[in-house]
């Protein structure tokens, strides 16, 4: 299984009710985010587009978080996703110099912290805290590795990217145009 | 040719990130390169100019290697946001993690050190050692098999002193840091200011002159990689590019250029160039000065390398 997050930028409105809702539901500290919304305007007016990304820890398969770790505490779960083992955290913060996207922070209680894709309610059967608030349902999350998946039909329907590919980190969040 | 990109994010609000690393991680850096140095110093003069041209300031050197290495790990303990999980460190091995590995290496070398210091102690400290008999012992073994130990002691200074280079060059996000150049680069300039530290207490006028050449070199070594290591830089990608650039031109160039490349390598290695030829006294402001500089070096590249990345929004 490698669990990914597609999300569709089309759909996506810049609500930030996927911040909000990670922010209840994971108890984020003030000060920190483990989701948040990026918006892109480009060219000059009157000739503008505007990109809007929900973005958040890409669960990299070649992830410089998990690698540079020294304890072990940064890992892949069998799932595909990077989780962190607060017990071996000793807060060197060594993944937090490498991650390209600055998608972990220093929880007050010591331990580096940042997006799990919610795997305590994947596990449990439910969408992702961001995936069951979206009003556009513009944030999906699935089975990469099942063919009959909605996240594997959204990848072959669209013209797909990741941020900051030149970072080499092969993420699985994904965004479709 | 690109449009221009205005980007606007949640975290806009939160102002400009503060550095992942502060002082701590350049300052043990650098007594980590110093330790490294000093060892790799002693090592060799043991290995080629055999133990009984060891000087007293050498013998001191030994002494203040593990008491400098402490130094730099508490650097390293106060730096730690979950200090109770020290001890993790020492659980598990993670080969592709530079960190695990140099926690690894700096358990090697402590022991190294001490048997270091006992076989070659200074005069007033083997008064002390003598009383002790436990001690007695270990010094016979350690003085048998002191070709042994400074070989030892080379390997794990050569391993201790690229490990401080590589734990920055494995981050992957902080283009400024994306080169093997570093770890190189790192056990030059911690050889050098080994051999500075040295020099500041050495009275032997022969070893001083020995000091000189070695830090000469190692001085030209250190400017070679530091070419090679921003011209590999600027040879790459649009971020690494920029990385390079911040150094040269940017906001860190005049600490760069004129603090470390300057004051603290083209200076001393000219002054140590006229003290061999009779043309200056060997001064104690010459090793100052490259010590000054190795501590500059890890504070740019640290506090530099943060500011740069690929990260938007």
């Amino acid at each position: 299984m490698q669990r990914v997050m597609v999300i569709d930028t089309r759909r996506c409105v810049g609500c930030e009710a996927c911040v909000v809702a990670c922010k209840t539901e994971n108890d984020v500290p003030p000060g920190a985010y483990r989701d948040w919304v990026v918006q892109e305007t480009r060219g000059e007016l009157p000739h503008l587009s505007l990109l809007i990304r929900s973005e958040r820890c890409n669960h990299c398969a070649s992830a410089p978080c998990v690698s540079n770790c020294p304890t072990g505490a940064s890992f892949h779960r069998e799932d595909g996703t990077v989780q962190i083992d607060r017990d071996k955290c000793t807060g060197c913060r060594a993944c937090m110099t490498a991650c390209p996207y600055d998608a972990r922070y220093v929880h007050p209680d010591g331990f580096v912290d940042k997006c799990t894709l919610c795997v305590h309610r994947l596990d449990a059967g439910s969408p992702t805290a961001c995936e069951e608030v979206c009003p556009t349902s513009a944030i999906l999350t699935g089975d990469l590795d099942d063919p009959s998946s909605l996240v594997a039909a959204r990848l072959r329907a669209g013209d797909v990217s990741v941020v900051t590919q030149e970072a080499g980190t092969e993420p699985h969040v994904y965004y479709t145009h | 040719m690109q449009p221009p990109i205005e980007i606007e994010s949640t975290r806009t609000a939160l102002g400009a990130a503060e550095r992942v690393w502060g002082w701590e991680i350049p300052t043990y850096l650098f007594f980590g390169g110093l330790v490294a140095g000093l060892m790799l110093a002693v090592a060799a003069s043991i290995l080629l100019l055999g133990p009984e041209r060891i000087t007293r300031a050498m013998r001191w050197g030994l002494v203040a290697a593990p008491l400098l290495l402490s130094v730099g790990m508490l650097a390293l303990f106060v730096d730690l946001t979950a200090k109770l999980h020290v001890f993790r460190f020492y659980t598990t091995f993670q080969p592709s993690a530079p960190m695990s590995l140099g926690s690894w290496v700096l358990l090697g070398v402590v022991p190294v050190q001490l048997l270091l210091i006992l076989a070659l102690p200074p005069e007033a400290l083997q008064k002390r050692l003598a009383r002790v008999r436990v001690l007695a012992a270990v010094q016979r073994f350690a003085r048998a098999h002191l070709r042994a130990l400074a070989l030892v002691a080379l390997v794990l200074a050569v391993a201790l002193g690229v490990y401080t280079g590589v734990l920055l060059s494995t981050t992957v996000a902080r283009p400024l840091w994306s080169s093997g150049a570093l770890g190189v680069l790192f056990l030059a300039s911690g050889a050098s200011t080994g051999v500075a530290a040295l020099m500041l207490g050495e009275r032997d006028r022969a070893m001083s002159d020995r000091f000189a050449r070695a830090d000469i070199a190692l001085i030209l070594l250190e400017v070679l990689v530091l070419v090679l290591w921003l011209a590999g830089l600027a040879s790459q990608g649009p971020a690494y590019r920029e990385a390079a650039a911040s150094m040269l031109v940017g906001p860190y160039a005049p600490v760069f250029l004129g603090m470390v490349v300057f004051g603290g390598l083209v200076v001393p290695a000219v002054l140590e160039a006229l003290s061999l030829r009779g043309r200056a006294l060997h001064s104690r402001a010459v090793p100052a000065l490259v010590l000054a500089g190795g501590l500059i070096l890890r504070f740019v590249i640290v506090y530099a390398g943060q500011d740069g990345g690929f990260t938007v929004g």
